[in-house]
């Protein structure tokens, strides 16, 4: 009989984790937090938050085998304000009888007052709470964040997936931007040498006939310190990207000009090299990027050998243009979201304890050479040039 | 098997992000450093294990100071075995409320935990050990994957610069492990009921050494992928770093079964302390059987655990100050001076009765 009880300790173990806990989080009671935008302004020297976050519409979600093509309505938009975030938090979910679950939350967005003036909150809250995922994605947009929030998908049927998809895969493949991950963005904020960047994420007007506003995921948004000061566009986003990321299936069309005609250097793989150069109390920077790509589009070149070789040195200048663009603005921003500084800390620590608290000067003073070596590696399935007359 | 799960099963929780507070880039050296101090406890007490045979610690710490002081000191040791468990089956609930849990009182998974030891320190050392043998590949193979998943994405720059700030943020890194590595002392009550003792430096090392690589290679890969600053400042680290395993949509979200591993660890180490705690007070007492008091101690120890801190942080910072010098005064300072004593004693041609 006392045999048949010993399994009772045992049960007991496996239980533990298959309790809800004391929160009543059923599943059916869930509200499923997919996106979560946090919005900051200050009235009348008080602060006050405007959290709002996209959920699941539990009233639109199709049964199983049902297809449904209907984007509209498959989220739904909940907002509240609030003296604290946390406040903000409790009041946007005033109104629903669920429980918000954030594990499945895609993106936290800020708005543009948030990110200049309270970013290390957005980062502190959502790092610390125990649902949120640290791959979320760190986004700041261009005004506010529940507009972002509020429009609709342009090709997806989820906006949460649709930002989602473009962060992870899209925008670093297209050289538009790249995701940023929270956990990422956080450890940046926190690093004593180099400054943090997030995806921008804003509404363009729509090129589709059945929708008036569409999101874009393009450039970058710049910090220094936890403060936003500034934004790159396409190209300068294009030079962050060679200046710091590693590329692997690239479809990056770069505009070249060779006899005032224009082509594409179709850039696949990119991969670059920091390499800080002290020179007694000179500090400057090499960066080596090599980059392989395809010309896929030219009617006007012939692609034999010799040509190639002149086309690379083409394109090499236009990519050097391109990075020294990013470098400048890093240096006009005064902010060293480049890792530069970081590097020089990383090899060189005495270097990097002589710069002390004026590392940021240093960086703005600092000579940078970016030395580009790119490889046209594919032609297509075509030798030289089609023989087409025009006469 | 029994040691490499006692020092595993805590130090994958709150230890790597207090030395990674502390040693920031150099918390890998720290952990691994603090290793050494674990080597030199186990070899003062696999020594005095050699001077005393068929004695555990509370016995011939008897022989050697005498009834009274020995008596009282055996007490001490066993208030700190005791505080051993408490902490350990605080940071167990602190776990499951912070990552899994939040709602429900941590008094909840308090009772589980030391139900179940209790129940398995009633049946005795060698059903422990026999469930060790079962929990131990699981464990292992949990931390394995985490690695192994992990690696191809850590950035090695993010350990740099090597021994920024020469050696001492390494030695303050050093202090919240110490006492982790220092728990090679329950083998000083372990000891006689081995049936190979001459194995026991052999396997002592061997599980020493296997804690020391696991937790140095889970630090070094914290590091690489949270970077110095924000692994000081997670609280479990390492389930952390669990979270960050996400492969396309078919692998993600495999904390849970971790958490699961490693619970099934933390019940083998309660249980040990169990036993150890029970088993001493049985034989200061004279009693018969340990199994009297064991359910006792259960009832000493569920509230201990729920009350004596009244929040994490005051768990956090209990765990990275006092119960290092506690570790240091007990794990190393008094087993050393014993050692000594006998030594000195053992030249001067005494005989012990």
């Amino acid at each position: 009989m006392i045999k048949k009880y010993r399994i009772i300790p045992f049960f007991l173990v496996f239980l533990i984790f298959l309790f809800t806990g004391c929160g009543s989080k059923e599943v059916e009671s869930l509200a499923v937090v997919t996106l979560v935008g946090v919005d900051y302004t200050n009235e009348n020297g008080k602060d006050l938050y405007t959290v709002s976050s996209t959920i699941l519409n539990p009233l639109n979600q199709k049964k199983e085998g049902e297809q449904s093509t209907d984007k509209n309505g498959q989220e739904k938009v909940l907002i509240g304000k609030g003296r604290t975030m946390e406040e903000a938090v409790i009041n946007f979910t005033a109104n629903s009888s669920r429980v918000p679950f954030y594990g499945q939350t895609s993106a936290f967005i800020l708005g543009e007052r948030m990110a200049e003036e309270k970013a290390s909150e957005g980062a502190e809250a959502g790092i610390r709470y125990g649902e949120n995922r640290p791959k979320i994605f760190m986004m700041v947009t261009k005004g506010k964040a529940v507009d972002i929030l509020q429009s609709e998908p342009t090709t997806d049927k989820l906006l949460s997936k649709e930002l989602k998809d473009l962060a992870m895969n899209k925008a670093l493949t297209n050289g538009f931007s790249c995701g940023i991950f929270l956990c990422d963005f956080t450890a940046w904020l926190e690093s004593p040498d180099r400054d943090a960047v997030a995806t921008l994420v804003n509404m363009v007007p729509s090129e589709e006939p059945d929708s008036s506003q569409q999101n874009l995921v393009q450039g970058l948004a710049i910090f220094r310190n936890d403060k936003l000061v500034g934004w790159l566009n396409k190209e300068e986003t294009m030079g962050y990207l060679l200046l710091t990321q590693k590329i692997n299936r690239g479809q990056i069309p770069i505009t070249v000009i060779k006899d005032h005609k224009e082509f594409s250097y179709y850039l696949g793989t990119s991969k670059s090299k920091i390499q800080p150069v002290v020179n007694g109390n000179k500090i400057s920077y090499r960066i080596d990027i090599k980059t392989m790509g395809a010309i896929t589009e030219s009617a006007v070149l012939d692609l034999n050998a010799e040509n190639i070789k002149e086309l690379e040195s083409l394109i090499e200048d236009t990519l050097q243009n391109l990075t020294m663009r990013t470098v400048n603005k890093a240096k006009e921003f005064n902010s060293d979201f480049l890792g530069l500084t970081e590097k020089l800390h990383r090899t060189n620590l005495s270097a990097w304890q002589t710069l002390g608290p004026e590392w940021r000067k240093a960086f703005c003073q600092a000579e940078v050479e970016v030395v580009v070596d790119a490889k046209i590696v594919q032609t297509g399935n075509i030798a030289g040039k089609l023989n087409i007359r025009t006469k | 098997m029994l040691l490499f799960m006692i020092i595993m099963s805590t130090g994958v929780l709150l230890v790597p992000g207090l030395t990674a507070e502390k040693s920031h880039q150099s918390a890998w050296i720290a952990i691994g450093f603090t290793s050494l101090f674990g080597f030199l406890c186990l070899w003062t007490v696999l020594t005095l294990g050699k001077q005393f045979p068929l004695y555990t610690l509370q016995e011939y710490i008897t022989l050697i100071l005498g009834k009274p002081l020995g008596k009282a000191i055996g007490g001490i040791y066993i208030v700190f075995f005791l505080m051993a468990n408490i902490i350990t089956v605080r940071e167990f609930s602190e776990f499951v409320t912070t990552t899994a849990m939040p709602a429900t009182s941590g008094l909840v998974f308090d009772t589980i935990i030391v139900l179940i030891g209790a129940y398995a320190a009633s049946k005795g050392i060698e059903v422990i050990a026999r469930a060790a043998q079962f929990v131990l590949p699981l464990f292992v193979f949990s931390l394995l994957f985490l690695f192994i998943c992990l690696l191809p994405v850590s950035q090695f720059g993010r350990l740099q610069p090597f021994l920024e700030g020469g050696i001492q943020p390494v030695i303050w890194g050093a202090i919240p492990p110490f006492p982790v590595y220092g728990e090679v002392i329950v083998l000083a009550i372990l000891l006689p009921h081995l049936n190979k003792p001459k194995e026991a430096k052999r396997k002592g090392a061997m599980a020493l050494l296997s804690a020391a690589i696991f937790l140095t290679t889970g630090m070094m890969i914290t590091l690489m992928i949270y970077g110095p600053y924000l692994t000081g400042d997670l609280l479990f680290p390492f389930w952390y770093l669990s979270r960050y395993i996400e492969y396309g949509t078919y692998l993600q979200r495999i904390e849970g079964i971790i958490s699961l591993l490693w619970a099934a660890g933390i019940f083998i180490k309660v249980a040990v302390y169990q036993y150890v705690v029970c088993y001493m007070i049985a034989k200061i007492l004279e009693l018969k059987k340990h199994k009297i008091v064991i359910y006792l101690m259960a009832l000493i120890l569920i509230p201990s655990a729920a009350f004596l801190f009244s929040n994490t942080a005051e768990l956090r910072e209990f765990v990275a100050w006092y119960w290092p010098i506690l570790g240091i005064i007990f794990q190393l300072g008094l087993p050393l001076i014993l050692l000594l004593i006998a030594l000195i004693r053992k030249n001067q041609g005494w005989t012990y009765s």
